[in-house]
C-alpha cells in the first residue's frame, strides 16, 4: 500500500494490528478497513476492552493467575481444597482444567516452560514462588500434593522434572498428569511413545 | 496443473526447533538428509487428536510426507522412526540428555543454511542424539559434535602440521588459531597473537575426536580441566563462525546447578 495515498490514521492502525501475533500485513489491512466501516460504538468497545485488560488485570500474588482482585477468586475461595496445588504453564490452562469439573484444589501458574533456545530457564519461571508456597507450614492446611500439569512435550516434561527435583527435598507428594490415548484418538496413528505409555499405564476396568 | 508427484515429496527428518503459529499450527525447523535444514508447517498439530503430534516432538526422527506450499511446505504425514526415548526427562530421570540435545540443536540451527544438503551432518546428528539417548555424557557428545560439525561445514582445522610453516607439529604446547584454520607451532605464534594455548593432551584429544565417534571418546577417563580447555577453544570457534551468542548453554548451566 503506497504511503502517499493512504491516510496516516489508517496506516497507523494497520501497523498496530500487524504487530499482533499471527497477523500479517494482509489481515492487518482487512481488520483496519473493517474497523473503518463499523459503527463508532464497536470501535470504542474494542479500545476500552484493550485498555481494561492493561489497567485492571494483574497477577494474583499467590498463584500468579490473571485476576482483577488480589488474591484471585480461586485463592480467596473457601470451597477449594487448599492441600492440593495444580501447577500449569499458562493462565489459559486453568480454564481448560476448570472445564473438566474434576479439580477442586488451588493452582500455580508458571508463565512458560523451560526452553533453552529462547533463553528461558527455571529462574525465569515462577518456580521459586511455588517452593515458598509448598514450604509454608503456617496455615491450617499445609500443601499435601503438587500436581504437575505441564504440557506433555519436551519443554513441559523438562519443566516438570526440574520442579520435581526441587520439590523432592520437601517430602510433599508430587504427581504428574497421566499420559495416553486422547479421546477420539485413533490407535493406528498413535506414536510409539504415547502408545507405550498408554500400555504401561493401563487400568483395570 | 502440476502432477501430484511434483507437489508431494518424502524425506526423513529430525525436529530441531518449533514455533507456535495461529490457533493450532506450528512451524518446525527440521534437519533432513536430502534437503539439509528445512522449515515446514505442521497444521493443527497442537490439537490433542492431531495425527502428527506425537511423531513430530522435538528431537524425534520421523518419516515425513510434505506438500509444496506457496511459502512453507506443509507436513501431511509423519511416522516416528526413532523416538530417542532416553532424551526424555521422564524416561531417563535426568535433564542432562535433553539439555545436550537442545545445545546440539541450537548449534546446528545457527550454523547451517536452509536447503543445503549435507549427508555427513545428518549422520552426525543421528549419532549424537543416539549417544545422548543411550546415556553417553552430554559434555563429550557436545564437544565431539562441535568439532565434527565445524569440519563438515568446511572449517576442519589442520591438526597435523603448523598452519604457519607447515612443519609437523611437535608434542609441546602449541597455539590453536581458528582464524588460520589450525594449530601454530611456537615459532609461528606471531601469525595470530589472539590464538589460544593448546596443550599436548588437548591436541591429542582433538585428533582422536576427528577420527573416532563420540561413544569411543567417551570411554576415556579425561580430566575436567582438559575438557574445559577444549570447550573454551570450540566455543570460541563456533562463535567466530556465527558472530552470535548462544542461548542454550546459560540455561543448561542453571539446570545443572539444581540436580
Amino acid at each position: 500500500m503506497s504511503s502517499s495515498i493512504t491516510p496516516r490514521p489508517i496506516q497507523k492502525l494497520i501497523e498496530e494490528f500487524g504487530r499482533l501475533p499471527g497477523i500479517g500485513p494482509k489481515t492487518a489491512s482487512r481488520l483496519t478497513f473493517h474497523m473503518l466501516r463499523s459503527p463508532r460504538e464497536q470501535a470504542t468497545a474494542l479500545a476500552d476492552a484493550i485498555l481494561d485488560v492493561k489497567d485492571r488485570v494483574t497477577l494474583c500474588s499467590v498463584c500468579f493467575n490473571t485476576t482483577e482482585s488480589d488474591p484471585c477468586a480461586i485463592c480467596a475461595s473457601h470451597d477449594r481444597e487448599r492441600e492440593q496445588i495444580c501447577v500449569v504453564q499458562e493462565p489459559l490452562d486453568i480454564l481448560a482444567l476448570e472445564r473438566t469439573g474434576e479439580y477442586r484444589g488451588l493452582y500455580h501458574v508458571l508463565h512458560g516452560a523451560i526452553s533453552p533456545l529462547d533463553g528461558i530457564g527455571p529462574d525465569k519461571l515462577r518456580i521459586k514462588e511455588l517452593l515458598v508456597r509448598v514450604e509454608d507450614r503456617r496455615g491450617d492446611a499445609p500443601v499435601a500434593e503438587v500436581i504437575l500439569a505441564m504440557n506433555n512435550d519436551i519443554p513441559g516434561n523438562a519443566t516438570a522434572y526440574s520442579i520435581f527435583n526441587q520439590l523432592s527435598k520437601t517430602g510433599v507428594r508430587v504427581t504428574r498428569l497421566a499420559s495416553g490415548l486422547p479421546v477420539g484418538g485413533d490407535l493406528e496413528y498413535a506414536d510409539e511413545v504415547t502408545l507405550g505409555r498408554a500400555l504401561s499405564g493401563r487400568r483395570e476396568l | 496443473m502440476t502432477r501430484l508427484a511434483e507437489r508431494i515429496y518424502r524425506t526423513e527428518g529430525i525436529v530441531l526447533r518449533r514455533m507456535e503459529l495461529g490457533e493450532a499450527d506450528r512451524i518446525l525447523t527440521l534437519y533432513t538428509p536430502q534437503y539439509g535444514k528445512l522449515r515446514a508447517m505442521a497444521k493443527g498439530i497442537r490439537r490433542p487428536a492431531s495425527k502428527l503430534r506425537g511423531h513430530l516432538e522435538l528431537f524425534t526422527r520421523a518419516k515425513l510426507m510434505l506438500a509444496r506450499g506457496r511459502n512453507l511446505d506443509v507436513i501431511t504425514a509423519a511416522e516416528t522412526t526413532e523416538a530417542f526415548r532416553g532424551l526424555r526427562a521422564e524416561d531417563s530421570s535426568s535433564l542432562e540428555p535433553v539439555g545436550g540435545a537442545y545445545r546440539i540443536a541450537e548449534r546446528l540451527d545457527r550454523l547451517t543454511e536452509d536447503g543445503v544438503e549435507n549427508r555427513a551432518v545428518w549422520d552426525l546428528l543421528v549419532a549424537a542424539l543416539g549417544a545422548l539417548s543411550d546415556g553417553v555424557p552430554p559434555r563429550m557428545v557436545g564437544l565431539h559434535f562441535d568439532l565434527r560439525l565445524l569440519g563438515y561445514l568446511g572449517y576442519q582445522p589442520n591438526l597435523d602440521s603448523c598452519a604457519g610453516c607447515d612443519r609437523p607439529l611437535e608434542p609441546i604446547e602449541n597455539r590453536y588459531s581458528f582464524e588460520l584454520g589450525g594449530v601454530l607451532c611456537p615459532d609461528c605464534r606471531s601469525h595470530d597473537p589472539a590464538a589460544d594455548p593448546l596443550s599436548v593432551n588437548a591436541l591429542k584429544l582433538l585428533r582422536l575426536m576427528a577420527r573416532q565417534d563420540a561413544r569411543v571418546v567417551a570411554r576415556l577417563r579425561l580430566p575436567e580441566g582438559l575438557l574445559d580447555e577444549l570447550e573454551g577453544l570450540l566455543n570460541r570457534s563456533v562463535r567466530l563462525t556465527t558472530d552470535r551468542d548462544f542461548a542454550a548453554p546459560a540455561v543448561l548451566r542453571s539446570l545443572q546447578g539444581e540436580s
